[in-house]
């Protein structure tokens, strides 16, 4: 049995038809086998990007809020006033610089990882942002505000308009008397936007210096008690919201699309008829009045003219300083609170209405009123789950 | 259809076709591993050509099936095609190969334990899969053969059958079995007398 295996007298196993196939299957299983690594490489180097990209996508924000603050070479904190004597650079952190021409006047606003928010209170402010930085830029003046994400321009609030120049990028410019509300500024381009000519004193001059701390305060203003005497011109006093839609229209800003490196414009804006007398800025003499230490003076500058403001960005900016002088300096939580709601009813400037309702839930608690506490500190979690002062926010909501 | 090795050498297209080429006979198993390690189609399809019957009868004499038989010889060619490199002695390729195919005979047989719902094909007897010329009284000695097989454990039941159907020597077997040669004398003996209890069974009645 052993010497002649069963197989020889079996039928072939397989036969040549049914070998040759398995050949062809094994070259062919061969040759995808071959190709197989190339797919597995491709494979993986798709999987590595879609990870990559999904671990970017999910730590960009965090990436963000982990920013925390923007650091400078001066203090940025919130209320920080940065003034110039003389041309003066800030480095930022980012990579950013701001450059303060001399006169200027700079306050931050709002500092957190996902937005800077200054005001250009006086003189010329260069930005250069960083292109494609974690923060978006905000700059506010009383007449427009200026949305950025990376780009160089100059920012100019001089005594009867801003003015507003791109070097790099695109910025938007929005404010009520810009045209249409808001324009789109693109490298070489600037657009001025003139201020409402008034018949009020003349605010006094800038710097520090401007207000004598030894003398008596400056009278309140007479615009925000008393109409202006009627002069021919157009008699809304700066102080007072700019006119509405249904009102007199505001002076025609230009929008100067010549390159920069023409020489610019040295015209004054096209207001007509020029000002007779200078602007009387709110802003401007309540923080001369902070800076002269007379903070009940300023807070009381800023509720007389809050009694009759309309509901616009300079009355907004002008709530959230009242707010700021009154929790901060004057110890009177009630009137911050009061202020800071006054802010968030009318709702612009856009970017200070999470600092607004964070500094209105403590002045609530400081106040007191508990409820109104917590209820503004779960209004802060609805509406910015993710925001930077969740963590407060919530411990403010805890019985 | 008969080709001289040195016509077929220059011309690539007999990789698409088995061809049965007896000047390569010459060619040792060892030379032709050589060749193959180095990606020499010709050389793949030398080795296939020389032992793929094998390899096909070892799984369709175990499975008994035809087409679990085509499916493990293309794996088994594959695997080996493959792990070549890997093979410390050339000129065991005949053992090493059937190593190959009767693993994976096993894994196919773990797989039908697993799926016992379906339907078995390994009804296939030795008398059923006789050739023509086969004596009945031969056919009838194979189906009795075939009952033993069918009753004595696996691992006595592949050693007999790669040693008495297939026909490879004790080291082969071994080789092909993993495990020494003392053991496969052990296998076997206790095979074969369980195949010859059975048939001096049957035949006393």
């Amino acid at each position: 049995m052993a010497e002649r295996p069963i197989d020889a007298e079996l039928t072939p196993a397989l036969d040549e038809a049914e070998l040759a196939q398995v050949w062809r299957r094994v070259r062919d299983a061969q040759a995808e086998r071959r190709v197989a690594p190339r797919r597995w490489r491709y494979a993986i180097a798709t999987g590595l990007a879609v990870a990559t990209a999904a671990v970017l996508l999910l730590a960009w924000p965090r990436d963000h809020r982990a920013a925390g603050a923007l650091a400078g070479d001066v203090a940025l904190t919130p209320g920080a006033q940065i003034d110039a004597t003389a041309p003066r650079a800030i480095a930022m952190a980012d990579g950013s610089r701001v450059t303060l021409a001399p006169e200027a006047r700079l306050e931050v606003l709002a500092n957190e990882g996902d937005k800077f928010v200054t005001a250009v209170r006086r003189g010329k402010v260069g930005f250069d942002v960083r292109p494609g930085g974690p923060r978006k830029w905000i700059i506010e003046t009383d007449l427009a505000t200026v949305e950025v994400v990376g780009t160089a321009f100059a920012v100019e609030r001089s005594a009867v308009e801003l003015s507003v120049t791109v070097e790099r990028g695109v910025v938007l410019v929005r404010g009520e008397r810009v045209p249409g509300r808001v324009v789109r500024l693109t490298a070489g381009q600037h657009v001025e936007v003139a201020a409402a000519i008034a018949t009020a004193p003349p605010p006094p001059p800038p710097g520090p210096p401007m207000v004598d701390r030894g003398a008596p305060p400056p009278p309140a203003p007479s615009v925000d008690r008393a109409p202006p005497p009627a002069p021919a011109i157009d008699r809304t006093p700066l102080d007072r919201p700019p006119p509405s839609v249904d009102r007199a229209p505001p002076p025609a800003p230009a929008i100067d699309r010549t390159p920069l490196d023409r020489p610019p414009p040295v015209a004054p804006p096209p207001v007509a008829p020029p000002p007779v007398a200078p602007p009387v800025d709110i802003i401007a003499r309540a923080d001369a009045l902070v800076a002269a230490g007379q903070h009940a003076r300023a807070a009381d500058t800023l509720d007389a003219y809050l009694a009759d403001a309309r509901g616009d960005a300079t009355a907004g900016l002008a709530a959230f300083l009242l707010g700021r002088l009154a929790q901060d300096h004057l110890a009177q939580p009630q009137r911050a609170a009061d202020a800071f709601a006054r802010v968030r009813a009318i709702g612009s400037p856009r970017a200070i209405q999470e600092e607004a309702l964070v500094r209105q839930a403590r002045a609530l608690a400081r106040a007191g009123r508990t409820v109104d506490a917590r209820a503004a500190a779960r209004t802060y979690l609805d509406q910015y789950p993710g925001g930077a002062r969740a963590a407060e926010m919530t411990a403010l909501t805890a019985p | 259809m008969t080709v001289s090795v040195t016509a077929l050498r220059p011309t690539p297209a007999v990789g698409s076709r088995v061809v049965d080429v007896t000047g390569a006979v010459a060619i040792t198993d060892a030379e032709l591993v050589a060749r193959a390690r180095t990606r020499d189609a010709w050389a793949e399809e030398m080795i296939y050509r020389r032992h793929a019957p094998q390899v096909a009868s070892i799984a369709r004499r175990l499975l008994r099936d035809p087409v679990e038989a085509a499916d493990v010889t293309q794996e088994t060619f594959l695997i080996a095609f493959q792990k070549l490199g890997a093979l410390a002695e050339p000129a065991a390729l005949r053992g090493w190969l059937a190593r190959i195919a009767v693993s994976r005979v096993h894994r196919r047989w773990r797989w039908r334990k697993v799926r016992f719902w379906a339907a078995a094909t390994d009804d296939e007897s030795l008398a059923d899969v006789a050739d023509a010329g086969v004596a009945p009284d031969r056919k009838t000695e194979l189906a009795l053969i075939d009952e033993a097989l069918r009753g004595i454990p696996v691992k006595l039941r592949v050693p007999w059958v790669l040693r008495h159907v297939i026909g490879y020597s004790l080291d082969e077997v071994a080789t092909a079995c993993d495990c020494s040669l003392a053991s496969v004398k052990r296998y076997l003996g206790r095979a074969e007398a369980a195949v010859a209890a059975h048939t001096q069974e049957v035949a006393h009645g």
